[in-house]
């Protein structure tokens, strides 16, 4: 098993995964959506809301903002001594108050303010409500860990997906330089140069066979390694990208675990 | 995740996942497929909501609960790993 960092951003990491067979990697991807816990609105409290929005969708509005996570501050719900009441230890207390004066006004995920100083909104630009002059809005709302089993809103990740590694080969015997499946490319994975028809960035390739089907001779071929996977992981900013790989793998390996007890009992 | 056996006997295993769902179970039947001695390895869910997964393991030559526990080793250490070596490539790459 090899595995190389491709790219890494603040909420994205691209890594090649070779030598894994396709269970692992959808379960690694299935682990990262469903079990990977994040925090999350949960109850709300309306104190006020004098604005023309029912209190259940902007109840539901705020369980969608994606807030920033410190999965070792906080426990699952279920696994807290409190048994799930809430408490300190499993819930978070967020308050937003807001009036608009004579002018009508945006209420924006950055107005909510945390108990909990990192426990915050992951962006702060998230509208949420428009207030109408002098309408307002007082609530109180808790949040706590929570797994996509449960809600997708309480998935850290936007998007988690892989790709089998892409193979462009072309054999040159029979390329005749004719140019038409450069200009096809959507990804400009084929360059003609001097009369030689080279591949580049191959790892972009989105498998279209576009070059395939507008190539006369036959000459270009796509196919894909059965055992490399590209992983694109793009966090909701509830947790680092990095971070959301390395818990699932550990999920992973718990439940692994417990099932190895089970064998080892019978 | 709380496993309960159906049926058990020397070459033959059915039990019930409770809590789990495709992923763990397709990750377990393509390891286990990749075994000389399995004969079938399959999985069922009656209902994506209510029920949980039923997993039948038929063996030859091999008990079928030390093929189960050689599987499950076998992908223990495999997530292992990878759980290594991607911390391993994070931190290369954080410094490069
Ligand atoms: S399969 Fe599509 S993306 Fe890949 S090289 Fe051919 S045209 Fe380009
Ligand atoms: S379309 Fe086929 S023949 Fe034309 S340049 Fe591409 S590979 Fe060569
Ligand atoms: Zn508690």
């Amino acid at each position: 098993m090899e595995i190389t960092i491709i790219r890494k951003q603040d909420d994205a990491i691209h890594f090649l995964l070779e030598g894994a067979h396709v269970g692992f990697a959808n379960a690694l991807r299935r682990t990262m959506l469903t079990r990977v816990p994040s925090m999350s609105i949960d109850e709300v409290l309306i104190l006020e809301n004098t604005s023309v929005m029912y209190d259940e969708i902007l109840a539901h509005r705020l369980g969608l903002v994606p807030l920033v996570t410190k999965l070792d501050d906080y426990n699952l719900p279920e696994e807290c001594d409190c048994e799930g009441k809430g408490c300190s230890l499993c819930q978070c207390t967020l308050t937003l108050e807001k009036e608009a004066g004579d002018q009508d006004m945006m209420v924006y995920s950055g107005d909510l303010s945390s108990q909990d100083p990192e426990v915050m909104p992951a962006t702060e630009g998230i509208p949420l409500v428009k207030l109408a002059p002098h309408q307002t809005l007082i609530l109180e709302a808790y949040a706590r860990l929570g797994t996509g089993l449960e809600n997708a809103k309480f998935q850290p990740v936007a998007t988690v997906a892989y790709k089998n590694v892409p193979l462009v080969s072309v054999d040159k015997s029979k390329c005749n330089q004719c140019g038409d499946c450069v200009e096809v490319c959507p990804k400009n994975i084929l360059v003609l140069e001097d009369d030689v028809l080279s591949t580049q960035n191959t790892l972009e390739c989105s498998l279209c066979e576009a070059c395939v089907r507008v190539c006369e001779p036959g000459a270009v071929t796509i196919d894909s390694k059965e055992d490399s996977f590209l992983f694109k992981v793009e966090s909701t900013g509830a947790l680092p990208p990095e971070e959301i790989v390395e818990r699932a793998a550990e999920i992973l390996k718990e439940r692994i675990g417990e099932a190895l007890d089970f064998a080892n009992s019978l | 995740m709380e496993p309960r056996i159906i049926e058990h006997s020397t070459f033959e295993i059915k039990f019930e996942i409770v809590g789990e769902g495709h992923s763990f179970c397709n990750l377990l039947r393509r390891t286990l497929l990749q075994e000389d001695s399995v004969d079938f390895a399959g999985y069922n869910i009656d209902h994506p909501l209510l029920a949980s997964p039923v997993f039948t393991l038929k063996t030859e030559r091999r008990h079928a609960h030390t093929v189960l526990r050689d599987a499950l080793e076998k992908m223990l250490a495999r997530t292992e790993e990878f759980r290594k070596k991607f911390n391993q490539a994070v931190s290369d790459f954080d410094v490069a």
